[in-house]
């Protein structure tokens, strides 16, 4: 039997490996995505002959690393009996272990006695993987309309680089250059974590660290036993819809039922929408990495591995939006549905353990603009992430902040000044919008609106994909939903026009400004509840309008002397519950303004 | 005119001796350690330090200084010629939200950007935790109308009329402290200086802090956030130093004051009260200045400093002499982006806490006892155990030896807390749980090492571990042999070497100014007028502060390959004031070769950027001069006192021989296991190394691997 101390030591260092790697990787790679944004993950997995385990993590997109487990399988699987050491393997296919084709991962086998023992893997979604469009297929009604897609291969064989595999890879891409690059810096953090493993093994001999991963494991498996066995046995269903599948059908269904049984949760995806023709599939792959971001943000305390997921038993019928059949197109499932599986779980939580739920998801906000760059001559792929950066939720005990939710904090929001200077563009405006934070005792971030224009950008063209307008992030426990994703081209001018879902490969004249409206996350708790003096502070930050305070939270404040009036918003609040009791839904000033600056009419209530 | 006479008479007052004394100084956040040379020795020291008045701190360390060369504190600060000060009030102001009220000017559109701290969050699952507080809220960000693109080109002219009518808004509400960033502002500062002229003329007195001054680097989060802190510190910063430097001139003080800077190096009053940015990491960087000039002395210039306190374990990467800067530091829950030493922190500290979660993993820290209660074993009504109580357990402290500061330890409270707190839970002896918290303290300090180095592209076989702090030389040993690291350097001032540190540093100035430019656009004459330029301003700032005029320059471009964010500092060599054409095609290849030993790759021909101008000026201060001993005998029988049990990883409990390190004498040969008590300082020599005190009062510990 090891001892807990040894344990412990062992997971410290498998988890400082883990930083080792994606550091090394982020520092060494060339594209924006990677290491401005870092949209990418690492994690250190072990094998014991039966089953992969995910053992240490590094603090990078978790949806990526749970996905990571997914591919590290699906490359033992396909390369069963065929594994030498030198090894490297490169995994992308959605029905073979990836998420979507973009996202690459590598996966090095580090063989100790004789065995594949442990893989450091590195997970990243690349700028460009080939297929018709740049930036993704809007499209495809199948996965080989999406790109360039291959069965996990080995980049390296026994130590020898395969070069004409490389060549074959990189020849299917539009920045072949950037993807040597970064494909090399991928291995290069997996061989730090190689060596880094191979220190520990050779300091505490392979059976130590072995039974260390068990104990590591073991650990976490049963405080997470320990947590749900607190939870009152039950079954807890919600439903998320999302707005669009970008190919016709509208307001789909994800439902899960969270089935608490003692010491363990089933979540069942039963009664999500059939699989769709267009590219919002999710995978297994995807599918697990949001139901498991949702549960690691309900048990922030315990730390994650396989042993945490041990109790999660999931079930994903086939054939639907959340695990679709071979060959559905798949392109937008890492945020369309993968977000709204996170939010549907979080808010099926809501009934056993609401002290803990709070938005762990983002909506699609995600525009691509491509065209020609004046000051260079050359062309550019500008994808925007610097319109879509707030959608942080309301918690017990504390208000949304910032941009993403803690689950999405490892990706980074660009910067202005970097982003005018790589590409041509001019930013008017990047602000908190006044009202647009979702209501509730603890309210969720505010809306964030950008304004952007063409800059010394000929012939450009853009593709938006918006999410999250008709149907945006649950609110919890009484609080509101979010106030919804929108974009308005040309706000104000006379070709204004709003964008509620998609457009596809639009030419934008070199003046045309393009607003973008994030929603920020869901409230929690009755806004009517909520600390007049915390509305008042937002009152002074205009963050709430003094309109807003008395719709919003019942607060009546005095307009010259900025002071809450008790009296009145006792009564006001009273007035307000009374009305709000009834069964007709009553809209956030946020979200009411919302609907009326893009006109749209929102699907009606689900019996859920 | 009495005055003017007193005056004058308290300038002149001489020691008996006409000794002239240099100081150094270090408030910290449990003492203040001072250092004292005065040519010829060098005297050492701490007093505990008075939180919250760091003034009397100061003067209290003076005092004690002048009652051990039996002066009273006139005639002894009479007798100074310099004091440098580690300051924790800058830190202090971050971590109590005591700053000035401030507030800021930014360009239309723009109020928010400090929210979304480009999307970092300090815990990637917990949604509970709450936002950091805001150094300026939101009603105190104004906008005004003004803009300018990336290449400098005005597109909308500055409101100044807006600028007005805000800066008096502001006012009203009654700040005392005003910053500006607006975009592009280190392209083409003229709108922040306008804002600047305009709030000058609206109220003289009001603070002014200009990202173009603090930080003219891309990227706008970054220089915000780092504007911010410099805006809300400095106006504290200023008073305290005012304050502190008059109260010494009336005491006699006719000497220089000097502060100690995060670069590392020191400037003047005058300079520093304005820049509280660059003052935050002052303490923690004193301790690297002294153990890189300390290591170097003995032969040493590639090592990692770790600094062990109460409550952290900060470590630094010293490469070939020169201590790492960092490129993404935070302090506490705000970014600053100056050039800062890459200290990189964890809570292991001796007052860090041990204690058992829920499934049984044994964790230390980041929770720690301060000073007050403190560790079990102070007596304090500490009930809960910490790394100290684990190394008192364990035999590392002498238990009839005071600790510092005179402190009389209670083993019985310590041997309690371990066994209530981790021996019950785990079903340990009191000594396995005690080994047991110094395992994991042990662990989560050599993770740190293994990070600061190994995630940097560096491997820490090719570098000694300098360890100081009360408590660094305790566990050291341990750490290097963990990550085969050959040698552990530690010296003898290790419990006061940030003051050290303070004695030694050189003047400094730092400067960053970004040019975004394709290598193959680099125009040679533009390059050397931007950095000539810098070298003047630099210049000018150590003129100001009577620094001496011989100057040591170096220069350094941040590149990287095109499509990168992260540049390589690379320095370029030049031995003239100019950079020649071959100077630069040699900082190209620098660059490479850098890019290859720090990621493992590098791609000559691919297309490479530069993207900021670094200029360092360094006056030197003649420093503290370092004694060389000559060799004594090898054996070191003359400072044994004794012998006691004491736990070692291989072996457990044996007895070792225990030393007055006071008594030890250069060329003398320990060999493990032993122990060897320093004043305020603790060697713990493991079976299989030897400890030598070199003849610059360096213990050297080789581990044989």
């Amino acid at each position: 039997m090891i001892d807990s101390v040894t344990a412990e030591i062992v997971r410290n260092y498998l988890e400082t490996v883990a930083a080792e790697v994606i550091q090394t990787m982020t520092r060494t790679s060339v594209s924006p995505i990677f290491n401005e944004a870092h949209d990418c993950s690492a994690g250190v997995f072990s094998y014991d002959d039966r089953e992969v385990s995910l053992i240490a993590r590094a603090d990078a997109a978790p949806v990526h690393i749970y996905a990571a487990l997914s591919s590290v399988e699906a490359s033992l699987e396909f390369f069963r009996g065929n594994l030498a050491q030198g090894d490297v393997i490169l995994v992308c296919d959605p029905y073979d272990g990836g998420s979507h084709l973009p996202d690459y991962t590598v996966v090095m086998p580090v063989f100790i006695d004789g065995k594949p023992q442990f893989f450091p893997s590195v997970r990243g979604h690349m700028p460009d993987n080939g297929g018709p469009v740049p930036g993704g297929n809007l499209k495809a009604r199948d996965i080989w309309q999406e790109g360039f897609r291959f069965s996990p291969i080995k980049l390296y064989e026994r130590g020898e680089l395969r070069e004409d595999v490389w060549e074959w890879i990189v020849r299917n891409n539009r920045l072949p250059e950037n993807l040597r690059a970064d494909l090399e810096a991928m291995i290069g953090g997996c061989r730090v974590g190689e060596q880094r493993i191979r220190e520990l093994c050779d300091r505490y001999g392979i059976e130590v660290v072995l039974e260390a991963v068990r104990w590591i494991l073991d650990s976490s498996e049963r405080r997470m036993r320990e947590r749900i066995s607190a939870w009152p046995d039950g079954e807890y269903a919600a439903t998320s819809l999302l707005d669009t599948d970008f190919a016709g059908r509208r307001d789909l269904p994800i439902k899960v039922t969270l089935r608490v049984e003692g010491d363990e949760v089933t979540a069942d995806f039963a009664g999500s929408a059939e699989q769709t023709d267009g590219i919002a599939n999710s995978v297994p792959a995807n599918t697990l990495a949001f139901l498991y971001t949702a549960f690691s943000a309900l048990c922030p305390e315990i730390p994650i591995n396989s042993g945490f997921f041990r109790p999660v038993r999931p079930v994903l019928p086939p054939g639907t939006i959340v695990n679709a059949n071979e060959p559905a197109a798949v392109r937008a499932n890492t945020v369309t549905p993968g977000a709204d599986i996170g939010d549907v779980v979080m808010k099926a939580a809501e009934g056993f353990a609401p002290e803990r739920v709070g938005t762990c998801s983002i909506d699609l906000l995600g525009p691509w603009l491509w065209g020609k760059d004046e000051r260079s001559g050359r062309s550019f792929l500008h994808y925007e992430l610097l319109c879509t950066p707030t959608a942080s939720g309301g918690v017990e005990g504390a208000d949304g902040w910032g941009a993403w939710p803690a689950t999405f904090s490892s990706a980074d929001v660009p910067s202005v000044e970097m982003s005018e200077v790589q590409y041509p563009v001019l930013y008017k405006s990047g602000q908190l919008v006044t009202d647009s934070a979702a209501p509730g005792r603890w309210r969720g971030s505010a809306g964030w609106e950008t304004v952007r224009q063409p800059h010394r950008a000929a012939d450009q063209h853009h593709s938006i994909r918006v999410q999250g307008l008709y149907s945006p992030l649950h609110g919890f426990c009484g609080g509101c939903d979010a106030t919804g994703n929108y974009v308005v081209i040309d706000p104000g001018g006379e070709r204004e026009r709003v964008v509620s879902t998609w457009t596809d490969s639009a030419l934008s004249p070199p003046d045309e400004l393009i607003l973008f409206n994030s929603g920020g996350g869901g409230g929690w708790g009755n806004p009517l509840e909520r600390d007049p003096e915390l509305v008042r502070r937002d009152v002074l930050d205009d963050l709430v309008s003094l309109d807003g305070a008395r719709w919003d939270y019942g607060v009546v404040l005095d307009p010259e002397l900025m002071t809450v009036d008790p009296e009145a918003t006792a009564a006001e609040r009273r007035r307000l519950g009374e009305q709000r009791a009834g069964d007709r839904p009553w809209l956030s000033l946020g979200r009411k303004n919302v609907l009326e600056r893009t006109g749209i009419e929102p699907p009606s209530e689900t019996e859920d | 005119m009495t005055d003017s006479r007193a005056a004058e008479d308290r300038a002149h007052p001489q020691a008996p001796d006409g000794r002239r004394f240099s100081i150094g100084i270090d408030v910290g956040g449990t003492f203040t350690d001072y250092v004292a040379d005065d040519g010829a020795s060098i005297v050492k020291g701490k007093v505990p330090s008075r939180p919250g008045d760091e003034a009397t701190s100061v003067l209290e360390a003076l005092g004690a200084l002048g009652a051990g060369a039996g002066m009273d504190l006139p005639l002894y600060l009479a007798s100074i010629d310099s004091i440098v000060l580690g300051t924790t009030v800058v830190l202090n102001t971050m971590l109590e939200f005591d700053g000035a009220k401030t507030g800021l000017i930014a360009n239309d559109g723009f109020r928010d950007v400090i929210e979304l701290r480009r999307g970092h969050k300090e815990s990637q699952v917990d949604l509970s935790l709450p936002a950091p507080t805001a150094l300026i809220p939101r009603r105190l960000r104004r906008t005004v109308g003004g803009r300018v693109d990336h290449q400098g080109v005005e597109i909308d002219p500055l409101d100044e009329e807006a600028v007005r009518e805000q800066i008096s808004f502001l006012l009203e509400e009654g700040i005392e402290s005003l910053a500006v960033c607006l975009l592009f502002s280190f392209v083409d500062p003229s709108h922040e200086r306008r804002v600047a002229e305009i709030a000058n003329e609206i109220d003289p007195s009001l603070f002014v802090s200009l990202s173009s001054d603090v930080l003219p680097q891309i990227r706008e989060f970054e220089r915000l956030s780092t504007t911010i802190v410099n805006a809300y510190t400095s106006p504290k910063l200023k008073s305290y130093l005012e304050r502190l430097e008059t109260r010494l001139r009336d005491e006699g003080f006719g000497g220089t004051l000097l502060v100690l800077q995060s670069n590392g190096g020191v400037m003047d009053v005058a300079y520093s009260k304005a820049r509280g940015v660059d003052i935050v990491f002052s303490g923690p960087s004193g301790g690297v200045v002294a153990a890189t000039r300390i290591a170097q002395a003995s032969g040493y210039t590639n090592i990692i400093t770790a600094d062990m306190g109460g409550t952290s374990y900060d470590v630094c990467l010293v490469h070939e002499g020169e201590p790492q800067l960092g490129v993404d530091q935070w302090v506490g829950r705000y970014r600053v982006a100056v050039p800062l030493l890459d200290i990189h922190t964890v809570g292991a500290g001796g007052g860090s806490i041990a204690y058992v979660d829920e499934a049984g993993g044994l964790h230390v820290g980041p929770e720690s006892a301060r000073a007050f209660p403190g560790p079990a074993c102070y007596g304090r009504g500490g009930e809960r155990p910490t790394v100290t109580d684990a190394n008192l357990v364990l035999g590392y402290f002498d238990p009839g030896r005071p600790l510092a500061g005179g402190l009389e330890v209670d083993a019985e409270a310590a041997r309690r807390a371990i066994e209530t707190h981790v021996g019950a839970p785990l079903g340990l002896s009191t000594e396995d749980a005690a080994v047991a918290i110094f395992r994991i303290a042990n662990s989560d300090m050599a993770n740190a090492l293994r990070f600061i180095s190994v995630s940097r592209g560096r491997d820490p076989r090719d570098y000694a571990l300098v360890a100081f702090g009360g408590a660094g030389a305790i566990h050291a040993s341990v750490q290097a042999a963990d990550l085969n690291m050959a040698t552990v350097l530690v010296p003898r001032s290790a419990s006061v070497l940030s003051a050290t540190g303070a004695l030694m540093a050189d003047y400094k100035v730092s400067l960053v100014q970004s040019l975004l430019v394709d290598w193959d656009d680099l125009d040679l004459d533009q390059l050397n007028q931007r950095l000539l330029a810098m070298q003047a301003e630099a210049e000018e700032l150590l003129n100001a502060g009577e620094a001496p005029a011989e100057v040591v320059v170096s220069r350094h471009l941040d590149m990287r390959y095109a499509g990168q964010v992260q540049e390589v500092i690379v320095p370029v060599r030049s031995r003239t004031r100019r950079i020649t054409p071959v100077n630069l095609t040699r900082t190209l290849r620098d660059f490479h070769d850098l890019h290859e030993s720090l990621y493992a790759f590098k791609r000559p021909g691919f297309p490479t950027q530069v993207v900021s101008l670094r200029v360092d000026v360094i006056a030197a201060r003649g420093g503290a001069a370092m004694a060389v001993s000559p060799f004594a005998e090898e054996s070191p029988e003359r400072a044994r006192i004794g012998s006691r049990r004491v736990y070692f990883e291989s072996g457990g409990f044996q007895s070792a021989e225990i030393f007055d390190g006071t008594l030890l004498r250069p060329g003398n040969l320990v060999p493990g296991p032993a122990v060897i008590h320093e004043a305020d300082t603790t060697l713990v020599i493991a079976p299989g190394q030897e400890a030598m005190l070199d003849q610059h009062d360096l213990y050297v510990i080789e581990i044989s691997v």
